[in-house]
Formats: structure tokens, C-alpha cells, sequence
């Protein structure tokens, strides 16, 4: 039914070869191919979300339909394939549609702006090349029917982040963080792996909708245990950690942003980090493994793995407010949102993990938790992509990314900070703007949660407090940056982005402003991204009811307040800045939270010293001790043989030449013996087998008699 | 033995032989040589291909290549040391157990069958990958190493030596007539590495003579006392099997179709006894071990890299290495089922072992070809580790690492070969910022490095997962079972990521940072080193995106080995 599904994909694969290919010949470095190739994907996405919602999408979900890709693994049975082998096919079920539209949308965007923000650069064609693979890579993720396929292009992804981090090589702190960003995902992505592999030794297959059946017939035998039923999403988890940055796995995020702007709004704002949550919802068939009943989808009440399901929630809570703490004191602009990244990824996080123990609460399906994640990854998506676009146009300005040498910018470029504010606001969780509503929700989830396990409480109070710290450092950023007096060197010369590039921030701004509407078009978003019936209230509904209602009132004070704040310190001035300095521990806590904790500098020395130090000794144990004692057995081998050389030459030789002297000399004498007739040749040969015979007696029978031998 | 068809296993190892001759007869200057190898070396690896494509087509090229006539059962008329035959019986395509153990492609003619020796050439879907990759590799480096002035004829003709001798022990399916490849296969590398080898060539290069000699010495132990006391035994109960009568003797024998067929069923096996085995089985794991190479006896193959010429490096690493590899799934698994059934254990710790350590001690190589080399080391240790998993899946992602390693290592060693050619050394430190300067090397060294540290979508991640997989799957059969072991098992996978930090190392300091000044002027790729590059990359994306075509050739024999040593 959606064979066609296959071409999403393939657009962007095509173009990627293309460009890789020509891209010197094609106009704009192939740029405009790449564009192309992402509109295209988007239209069939397009289509598929049409055609979802013609089958039923929004009354409890399409039937999942998987599209054959390729044949992977063969069967070991020639004559059968099929049996037994790994088959990569194309989910098409009520997420992957959603976040196929939604990635291909945002390319089309960030493509776009990339033209003009990239125009001046050398290695263009590498640049679209690497974006269209990434492409490839996100909408293969997104869409892929089982764990491996999806570790696969998840993979894919983590390489073109690598190269696009490390765009401008020559930059020793790009090729750094580089090399940082994919040593920190690939140690989340060894978790990853073996969860893989411990997913395909209990279940034989790597597909969703198999383990999700196979789960109620093998919980409680041998092979899924408990313990394996906590191991597995944890390990899949471990990967998420990686891949969205989480704590401890965060440090490479910030580190990434050396890449172009339009690569940290792509690749670490809009899509790839989201892999991450993307995999927790899809592990969702283990936080909160189901059977059905009558039709309806029932918790394993004994299978579920508590543990896992509040790791996901602690981690996501603890990442959300430390990220946020940082985020407040730095002053690169890239970096304050990358922080803020961090930490509305964690939002997800905590979004899932409390909707899995809601779930787990209540017995049955609910989307709430669910929905309130994934309807917080599209408005991050959103508001986040703007606001990086923004950074990028405001950097493409004053070519820094320093915001102490900003100020008073929204004079120079209007568009840009009209667009950044509505990205802020959303961000802020200032109502009605976007991120207000999926961010209240994931709130209004954890709190509820409480009633059933009081720690949701302790984690609804994090969240609350990081909503008031991202009001705060947000519009800190706003006013640092737009606000006030011009503290850099020029102000002439300052002018606004191209329109290439002031479009897709319109577009976004559009959409920062208006995403947060879309649950109510499909009457709650659980109806649009859950698996099963959502079981959930429609938006305003839930929002109206008691306690609802109070934590709205409560959510936007904190976000009002925070950015109030904001506005007192950084651009009315009634409080000092300088009152975050002023004692020796808030100075010692300002220091600490510039350096990042110094999880950083520990990490990096750590890894470093102990894996040089570990390197080192194997290599000198290679050459001293292994090569040494391969060399020790030749040169010993090598002194035998002189002394039995010498032992030859001095020694046996020596009575053989002895010998032979004496044969030289009796064979002068015996030369008139060769007389030439056989008969003396026959008796000489008769003497020497005599001899010999003699010899060999000699050694077999006599010596033996006196011991020898 | 292709009646009706061409004979063609035989004129793979007689096209490149004759080439040898004809190159070092004709051969006059540079240019005459190189071409002359060239034409046979691709005369070889067209054949490999008609090969390789009538068998994925399943006898495709019939009658151009007959794979029919009898060969591919063994039926008592071809047990060609069985003196009487029994039509009766016919032909036995499947074991006891339902099994197919074929050899696809046999060629037998009686050598001197009073000593029980054939020359008996054999392909299945264990060697096939092997017998393309050998003239593929070979005829690369020729085109690769196209400008060697030193005794160039001498050059181009031993590469064809060798491809001929490694080749030969592929398909050899006689144990006399693989000993003697296998000790063939020696002289050409230690000639390539004497001769056109770098400073210290004279010390790597009787440094690899000796120490793979040794193991093949000790090897030779392990095939004596197989042919002395095993084969009469399993000849005749085999012979029993087919219906003979059990009172029949037998004369010792070299064949391996027999011995691989009397093991392959646990009915005909009895004469083999896991006794005896244990002993066969050590004296083999040290010969091939050592060709592999595993640690700790591994020391031969850096110095032997480094100090030969880039053709040498990619024949030894891509061809050489798998010889060991290609035994330990050949003779270890098949012919000492049992032995591996006890002992996995001993080839999962060498196998983790080699990976762990060769890893850890590619990080602080300053030589660029020292660092491929170990890398290698640890490549192969997935090899150990998949026979070790006594499970379909992994004994196919062992066999399969064989032939992926080969390309992505062929890779790596022009690489450095190049690297040397452009800039006049191989030291790391010094190669600083190349990506400024050589944009089509750098991109060639990134695809190469991630197939090499195991990036998906790339073949090495292919191999290396089904390794893994396979291995944590376990032995398939009751009676052997790996969950005790199941946290052990982990830690090879750390391996990984080991792997990946000295490439994403190596690749920082290489490619990235501001460019060494005296750097500036070296030249991107000249073109004749493109061409090997553009086929080898193709295959590395081509295999990782789709490894089907391979794995469907691989599979087979994979899972009968895996149904021999694990059960099920």
C-alpha cells in the first residue's frame, strides 16, 4: 500500500551520490540538487501522512505496514532464504510518518538557509553532499522496522555529524570536536550494540512489532528474565544517552557547535539528538511491554521494568536542570543553546520515562506521557531550529559568537530578532507559543505521577525549576544580544541576512508560534504518535480539569517570572549582573559552571591519560617482551648454531679433512689400483658395504653393550 | 572434475603459473613485465569471477563450466582411494543428519595413489570469497605498484607466483597438495620482502620465514598423524556408510573430502575420536595461529609490513593472513569437530585477546603501516572469536570477516603506500592536515578507517556484528551452552570501541589541524593508484549496504559447520 514509502529515502540517497560525485560541476556546489531532493522526500512523506490519515491515523492508528528495502542476511537455507535471515523493511505506522514529514520539512528549510549562510565557503559540494547523506540517514532512522536497521542508519548519522563538525578541518578545536562528538556517541552506541545483539539472543529477531508479540509468551522462561527485561531498554537507553547528549554522555554537544550554524541547527538541534528520544519511544515496547486483551492493549504488570522506566525519568530530570545551569552562565551564543538543548532533550526524556510509569500505574495504554514527549520533540524542533538559524544570522552579522561583544542588534537586523524572539518565547514556555504546551504537559504527567510514587513529585519540582532557569538564561541571551548598547568593535556594516536566508526563519517562526495548536486539530497528540488507542483527554480539556488548571497558572508565573528577571539584570539593569559574582562561592559557582563542572577537563584528561597509558604499556610490552622473547629464541637459536658450527668446522670437519688428507694421500698411493675393470670396482664396493656394515654395527650392537649409544 | 567443461580450478593456479614463467621469460624492462602480469593476472581474475558467478547462479555457465558429472556428491566411484565401487549405493549428497557438506567444484586426478595423494582441487562457499579476492588483491598491486624499477621483471613475476601458490592452498582439498602450496606460498613473500623490502628487510624477512615456518613444521605433526592414523579408520567406516562391505582395509590417505566427509557425520566419525583429536586439533591451531596471526604470536607481521613493498603489504595482509583463517574454518572446525566443541573456549580467549590487545597497541604507532598491521592482529582475532561461537551466524561472520578484512586492509596498506609515494614518509606526526592538500587520499583513508573500526552501512561492520551475534547467541544444539559465560563475553566488545578511538586518533592527526608546512606541495593521488582504490571503496559500500550476495554464498557452509561443532 505504501510501496512508494521507499523513495523518501531514496531522494536524498541519490542526491547525495550525485553531489558527491559532480558536485564541483553543479551550480552552488550542488546545493540546489540537494534542496530538490529534500522537497521530493517531503512530498511523498507528504503523501504518506494523506494516505495514513485517509486509513484511520487519528482513531487509534494505521495498521503498521512494513515495505520491503532489502533482503539483508540470508537463511542459512540456500533454497530459502527468507527463513531465518534479517530483512530491512520500512515502517510506516503513525510515528514514523509524523517524524518523516517533520524531518523532511526542516531539511527543506536548513537546506535552504545553508545556501546563503555557506556562500562564500570553499568545499560546498562536500558540505550539501554530507547534509543530503545525513538526510539519508535521520529518514532512515525514523523509518526503520527493528533495532538493527535502525542502529544502522543511527550510525550513519553519527558519521555525517563527524564530518560536518569537522567542516572546517583545518581548525584544530573543529577537528577536536569532532573527534570528541563521535568518541562520546560511539561509547552510548556500544550500550546500543549489545543490546542489539541481547535483544536478538532472547528474541531471534529485531523487529518492533515481533518482540512486542513475543514479549507475553517469553516473559518469565529461561531466556527473559526480570533482570533481562530491566538490561535490554537500559542498554538501548545507554545509546539514547549518547546520542542526545544526556548526562554524562552531554560534553560533546557543546563542543559541536565549531560546525557551521546550520549544522547545529540540523544535525544537534532539529534531528539527530532527537534520535534519542525517538529510540526511548520506540523501546517503549519494553518499558511498558503490553498484551492485548479483548482489543485493548494491557500492561505485563510483572514484566515491567521499573528500574529502567525511572532511570529514563531521573536522568532526564537531573539532565534538564544541570544543563540548564549551565546554560546560564556562558556567553557563547552557540553554546547557551546548546545547552538549552541538553536540556529540553532531557524534557523528553522525563516526558517518556513518566508517561511509561503512567502507564505502568494505571494498567492500561495511556499516550499521555507519550504524546507530551514527542509533541515536545516537534516544537523543539521548531523553536530550536529558529532560534540556531537565528544565532547563525546574527554570527553571519557581527562574526562572533561572543555575546559580551553583542548588544543592541535588533536595530541592524530586524527580521532576525523578531524571528529569535518568538523562538524564545516558545522556548521560554510563554503561552500560547509552542514549546508552553508540550513543556506543561510533560509537567502535568510527572506531577500526576506523584500520586503513585512521590519521587515524581521531587522530579516535577526539577522540572519546574528548570522551566524558570530556561526563561531566564533564554531571554538573558535576547537581551544580551538585541537589547542595550552595540559592545562590539564596528557597528557600520552590520546588515541583515539574505533573503534566502530570512525565509525559512519566517517559515520556522511561523511554526514556533503555531506548533503548539496542532494537538487540537487531532483532538490530543497521543492520537497522532501513539501505537495504541491514546486513552487520553483531548488538550483543553486537560488542561481545564483540576490540577491542571493550577499547574498552568503555576508553569507560566515560572516562566513569566524567570523572564522577568531576565529583563531586571540584562536590560533595564536594575539589578547588577555583577550580583551573580560577588562572593566567593557564587564566584566559585559562576567559575564552576563556565567550566562545565569540569566534567570536561576530567573526562578528557582521564580518558586520555588512562587509555594513552594503557596503549603505551601494551606497546611496550609488544616490543620488550613479546618481540623480545621471539628475538631472545633467534639469537639463542643463532648462538647454537655458531657453536655447533664452530663445533662442525673444528671438530668434525676437521677429522673429516683429516681424514680426507689421509685419502688424498693413500689415493696417490692407491691410484694404481683403478685399473678400470669391474671385477676390482666390485670388490671395492663389496669393501665399502662392508665396511658401512661394520660401522653400523658398531653403533647398533657394540656401543650399546658399553652403555652408549 | 568438469568433464565436460573447462577445467577451470586448475587454470586458476596454472594461468598465474605460467604467467610467472612467461613474465620472467619475456619480460624485458618495466613496461613488458608489468603488462604481461597484468594480462594474466586479469586473465585469473575473469575465471575467479565465471566462478563466482556460475556458482550464484547455480551452474549458470553450464556447459562452459560443469559443476554436475558426480563431483559435487561423493558417490564411492570418486573416493578415489576406494579401490572397489558400488554403484549401488549412488550418490551421497546428504549426511545421516540431512546435511549437504558439498564441495561445490571438485577436480581429482590420481597423483600417486600408492602413498594415497591426489591432486584434488576443490571450491565451496567457505573458499570462494578467497579465490575471488586473490587475483582481485593481485591484480590490484600490480596496477597499484605500476612503476617498480628495481628488477621489475623478477617483481611482476612473483606477485603472479604468488597468487598462483595462495590460490592453490584456497582450493587445495589434499592435505600433501596443500602442505606444499602452503610452504609455496613462502618463497615469493620472502623473496618480495628481501628484495624490494625497506631497511631492515633482511631481519622481517627471515623473521617471517622462520616463524610461519615453524607453525607450519608443527602443523605438519597434526597432518601426519591424521593421515597415518585416522584415515584408514575413517575411510572404511565411511565406505561402511555407503554400503560397502565392513570388512574392506584402507591405505592411509591425504584426501580431505574424505576426512571432511567422515567427520561431517557422527555416524562415520567413530574413528576419529575426540582423544585423538585434542591433540591434532592443538598442533593445527598453533600452525594457523600463527599465520593469522594471534597474539602473542604475532611479532613476525609488523616488521614483515613494514619493511615490504606496498604490493607485498597488500598480499600479505589481504591473502596471506587468511590462509590461517581459512584453515582454522577448513581443518579446525571441519575435521576436528569435536576438539573445537570442547576447546571454543581456547579460540574465544586468543580471539579476544588479539582484539583487545593489538588494538590498545595501534594507538601509539608512529608508523602508519605499523598501525594497519596491528590493526589486522585484531581484526583477525574476530575470525577466533566467531569460529569460537560454534554458531551459524558466527561462523559465517567469521568467514566473512576473512574476505571483508581482505578489502578493507588492501585499502589501508596503499594507503600508507601512497601516504610514503606523496610525501616521502608514513610517520603519523608528520603527515599533519593532508585534507587541505589531498582531498581524494583523505577521503579514500576516512571510508577505509570507518570500515575498519566497524561503521555500519560500511562490509566490516557486517562481519564484525554477525561475530558478535552469533557469539552471544551460542551453540544452537543441547549439551553446550554459553550462559555461564555470558558476562565474560563481553569483553571482546570493548574492542569497539578501542578500535574506534586510535582510528578517530589516527585520522585527527593525520587529515585535520593546520597542514605540515613542508607539506605544501605534495601532489593528490596519481591516476593508476585511483583505479584500485575507486573498485575496492565500491566494494566496501556495496557489500556493507547489501552483503546478501556474499553471505548467500557463505551461509551454506557456515551453517553446516555450525550444525557440526554446535549441534542443533
Amino acid at each position: 500500500m505504501y510501496e512508494y514509502a521507499v523513495l523518501v529515502i531514496l531522494f536524498p540517497l541519490i542526491a547525495f551520490v550525485l553531489v558527491g560525485i559532480f558536485g564541483k560541476r553543479l551550480s552552488q556546489g550542488g546545493a540546489y540538487v540537494v534542496v530538490a531532493s529534500f522537497v521530493a522526500a517531503f512530498v511523498v512523506s507528504l503523501f504518506l501522512l494523506i494516505q495514513a490519515l485517509q486509513n484511520g491515523m487519528l482513531s487509534g492508528g494505521i495498521a503498521e505496514e512494513h515495505v520491503p528495502l532489502i533482503r539483508w542476511i540470508p537463511g542459512p537455507d540456500a533454497a530459502d532464504p527468507a527463513e531465518g535471515g534479517i530483512a530491512f523493511n520500512l515502517l510506516i505506522d503513525n510515528l514514523s510518518v509524523v517524524m518523516l514529514v517533520l524531518v523532511s520539512f526542516l531539511a527543506i528549510l536548513i537546506a535552504t538557509y545553508s545556501i546563503g549562510y555557506m556562500q562564500h565557503e570553499e568545499g560546498k559540494p562536500r558540505y550539501f553532499a554530507e547534509i543530503a547523506l545525513f538526510v539519508t540517514g535521520m529518514l532512515g532512522t525514523v523509518s526503520a522496522d527493528n533495532f538493527l536497521q535502525l542502529l544502522i542508519f543511527w550510525e550513519i548519522m553519527g558519521l555525517c555529524s563527524y564530518l560536518l563538525i569537522g567542516f572546517w578541518y583545518h581548525k584544530p578545536e573543529a577537528a577536536s570536536a569532532a573527534k570528541k562528538a563521535f568518541m562520546v556517541t560511539r561509547i552510548g552506541d556500544l550500550a546500543f550494540l549489545i543490546g542489539v545483539i541481547a535483544i536478538f539472543v532472547v528474541f531471534g529477531t529485531f523487529r518492533f512489532d515481533e518482540i512486542q508479540e513475543k514479549i507475553p509468551a517469553l516473559f518469565g522462561g529461561g531466556a527473559l528474565d526480570a533482570r533481562m527485561m530491566t538490561l535490554i531498554p537500559l542498554l538501548l537507553f545507554g545509546g539514547a544517552v549518547g546520542k542526545s547528549a544526556q548526562f554524562p554522555l552531554h560534553f560533546w554537544l557543546p563542543d559541536a557547535m565549531e560546525g557551521p550554524t546550520p549544522v547545529s541547527a540540523l544535525i544537534h538541534a532539529a534531528t539527530m539528538v532527537k534520535a534519542g528520544v525517538f529510540l526511548v519511544a520506540r523501546s517503549f515496547i519494553f518499558l511498558v511491554p503490553t498484551h492485548e486483551v479483548a482489543g485493548n492493549l494491557e500492561v505485563l504488570h510483572d514484566a515491567v521494568p521499573v528500574t529502567a522506566i525511572l532511570t529514563v525519568a531521573v536522568i532526564g530530570a537531573f539532565t534538564a536542570i544541570f544543563a540548564a545551569s549551565m546554560a546560564l552562565a556562558h556567553y557563547d551564543i552557540k553554546r547557551v543553546l546548546a545547552y538549552s538543548t541538553i536540556s529540553q532533550l532531557a524534557y523528553m526524556f522525563l516526558g517518556l520515562g513518566a508517561g511509561a510509569w503512567l502507564m505502568y500505574a494505571e494498567g492500561e495504554a495511556n499516550s499521555a506521557g507519550y504524546a507530551a514527549g514527542m509533541f515536545h520533540l516537534m516544537n523543539h524542533a521548531f523553536f530550536k531550529a529558529l532560534l540556531f538559524l537565528a544565532a547563525g544570522s546574527v554570527i553571519h552579522a557581527v562574526h562572533t559568537n561572543d555575546m559580551r561583544a553583542m548588544g543592541g542588534l535588533r536595530k541592524h537586523i530586524p527580521w532576525t530578532y523578531r524571528t529569535m524572539l518568538v523562538g524564545s518565547l516558545a522556548l521560554a514556555g510563554i503561552p500560547p507559543l509552542s514549546g508552553f504546551w508540550s513543556k506543561d504537559e510533560i509537567l502535568a504527567v510527572t506531577f500526576e505521577n506523584g500520586a503513585s510514587n512521590n519521587l515524581f513529585y521531587l522530579l516535577f519540582a526539577v522540572g519546574l525549576v528548570t522551566a524558570f532557569m530556561t526563561a531566564f538564561y533564554t531571554f538573558r541571551l535576547i537581551f544580551m544580544t538585541f537589547h542595550g548598547e552595540y559592545r562590539g568593535k564596528r557597528a557600520e556594516g552590520i546588515h541583515e541576512s539574505p533573503r534566502v536566508m530570512v525565509g525559512p526563519l519566517v517559515v520556522l517562526m511561523g511554526f514556533a508560534a503555531a506548533s503548539g495548536f496542532f494537538p487540537f486539530l487531532a483532538n490530543g497528540w497521543g492520537n497522532v504518535v501513539f501505537y495504541g488507542e491514546p486513552h487520553a483527554a483531548s488538550p483543553l480539556d486537560a488542561f481545564l480539569a483540576f490540577p491542571g488548571a493550577v499547574l498552568v497558572v503555576v508553569s507560566i508565573v515560572v516562566a513569566v517570572s524567570g523572564l522577568l528577571l531576565a529583563w531586571l539584570v540584562y536590560d533595564k539593569r536594575r539589578i547588577h549582573a555583577i550580583v551573580f559574582t560577588r562572593t566567593e562561592t557564587r564566584k566559585s559557582i559562576h567559575t564552576a559552571l563556565l567550566n562545565r563542572y569540569y566534567i570536561d577537563a576530567a573526562a578528557d584528561k582521564l580518558g586520555r591519560s588512562a587509555y594513552l597509558a594503557f596503549a603505551r604499556g601494551f606497546d611496550w610490552v609488544d616490543r620488550h617482551v613479546v618481540d623480545g622473547l621471539v628475538n631472545l629464541i633467534a639469537t639463542s637459536g643463532r648462538v647454537i648454531s655458531r657453536a655447533s658450527d664452530a663445533f662442525d668446522r673444528r671438530v668434525i670437519d676437521g677429522a673429516v679433512n683429516r681424514v680426507s688428507l689421509d685419502t688424498v694421500r693413500s689415493s696417490l698411493t692407491l691410484r694404481r689400483i683403478q685399473t678400470g675393470r669391474v671385477a676390482n670396482y666390485t670388490g671395492m664396493i663389496a669393501f665399502g658395504m662392508a665396511l658401512i656394515i661394520l660401522v653400523v654395527f658398531v653403533a647398533k650392537v657394540v656401543l650399546p653393550l658399553f652403555g652408549g649409544g | 572434475m568438469a568433464e565436460t567443461g573447462l577445467p577451470i580450478l586448475s587454470l586458476l593456479v596454472l594461468v598465474p603459473l605460467v604467467g610467472f614463467v612467461v613474465t620472467l621469460a619475456a619480460g624485458r624492462g618495466l613496461r613488458s613485465a608489468r603488462g604481461i602480469a597484468l594480462a594474466f593476472s586479469l586473465v585469473q581474475l575473469v575465471l575467479a569471477i565465471l566462478l563466482l558467478f556460475d556458482f550464484l547462479t547455480a551452474g549458470g555457465l553450464y556447459p562452459l563450466l560443469d559443476k554436475g558429472s558426480g563431483t559435487a556428491c561423493l558417490t564411492p566411484s570418486n573416493l578415489s582411494t576406494l579401490q572397489q565401487t558400488d554403484p549401488a549405493a549412488g550418490p551421497l549428497c546428504t549426511d545421516n543428519l540431512g546435511r549437504d557438506p558439498r564441495i561445490d567444484y571438485l577436480e581429482s586426478y590420481p597423483w600417486v595413489p600408492s602413498l594415497g595423494m591426489q591432486y584434488q582441487l576443490g571450491v565451496d562457499g567457505l573458499s570462494l570469497p578467497l579465490v575471488f579476492l586473490t587475483p582481485l588483491l593481485v591484480t590490484l598491486s600490480i596496477a597499484f605498484q605500476w612503476q617498480e624499477h628495481h628488477r621489475s621483471k623478477e617483481f611482476y613475476a612473483l606477485l603472479l607466483l604468488m597468487s598462483a601458490t595462495v590460490i592453490g592452498v584456497f582450493m587445495a582439498l589434499d592435505f600433501f597438495l596443500f602442505a606444499v602450496f602452503w610452504e609455496l606460498v613462502l618463497i615469493p613473500m620472502f623473496l618480495l620482502i628481501g628484495i624490494w623490502g625497506g631497511p631492515r628487510k633482511r631481519y622481517a624477512a627471515i623473521k617471517f620465514l622462520i616463524y610461519t615456518h615453524v607453525g607450519f613444521a608443527v602443523m605438519l605433526l597434526s597432518i601426519f598423524a591424521v593421515y597415518l592414523n585416522v584415515t584408514p579408520g575413517l575411510q572404511s567406516s565411511l565406505y561402511t556408510a555407503l554400503g560397502g562391505s565392513s570388512s574392506a582395509t584402507f591405505k592411509p590417505s591425504f584426501d580431505m573430502v574424505v576426512i571432511l566427509r567422515a567427520m561431517g557425520d557422527p555416524v562415520t566419525r567413530g574413528a576419529f575420536a575426540v582423544g585423538l583429536q585434542v591433540p591434532a586439533f592443538i598442533a593445527f591451531f598453533f600452525g594457523f595461529g600463527v599465520k593469522l596471526p594471534m597474539v602473542p604470536f604475532h611479532t613476525w607481521l609488523p616488521d614483515a609490513h613494514v619493511e615490504a613493498p606496498t604490493a607485498g603489504s597488500v598480499i600479505l595482509a589481504g591473502l596471506l593472513l587468511k590462509m590461517g583463517g581459512y584453515g582454522v574454518f577448513r581443518v579446525l572446525l571441519g575435521m576436528t569437530p569435536d576438539a573445537t566443541t570442547q576447546l571454543w573456549w581456547v579460540l574465544a580467549i586468543f580471539g579476544s585477546v588479539s582484539m583487545i590487545y593489538a588494538s590498545f597497541v595501534c594507538l601509539p604507532q608512529v608508523d602508519l603501516k605499523r598501525l594497519v598491521a596491528y590493526s589486522s592482529v585484531g581484526h583477525m582475532g574476530f575470525v577466533l572469536l566467531g569460529a569460537a561461537s560454534l554458531n551459524p551466524i558466527g561462523i559465517a561472520g567469521g568467514m566473512f570477516q576473512l574476505f571483508n578484512h581482505g578489502l578493507i586492509t588492501a585499502v589501508l596498506f596503499m594507503l600508507a603506500g601512497s601516504a610514503k609515494h606523496a610525501t616521502g614518509t608514513r610517520d603519523i606526526p608528520e603527515l599533519r592536515g593532508l585534507a587541505a592538500q589531498m582531498p581524494m587520499f583523505s577521503l579514500v583513508l576516512i571510508i577505509a578507517a570507518f570500515a575498519s573500526l566497524g561503521l555500519p552501512g560500511l562490509n566490516g561492520f557486517v562481519s564484525e556484528f554477525m561475530v558478535f551475534n552469533g557469539f552471544y547467541t551460542g551453540p544452537l544444539g543441547p549439551g553446550i551452552t554459553f550462559v555461564p559465560y555470558r558476562s565474560l563475553l563481553l569483553i571482546p566488545l570493548t574492542a569497539v570501541a578501542i578500535t574506534g578511538a586510535y582510528y578517530m586518533w589516527m585520522l585527527h592527526r593525520m587529515l585535520f589541524g593546520a597542514i605540515n608546512l613542508k607539506l605544501r606541495n605534495v601532489h593528490d593521488l596519481p591516476h593508476h593508484e585511483v583505479v584500485p582504490y575507486v573498485i575496492l571503496c565500491a566494494l566496501i559500500v556495496w557489500v556493507g549496504i547489501y552483503p546478501t550476495v556474499f553471505l548467500g554464498v557463505i551461509n551454506p557452509p557456515a551453517a553446516s559447520l555450525g550444525a557440526l561443532v554446535g549441534g542443533g
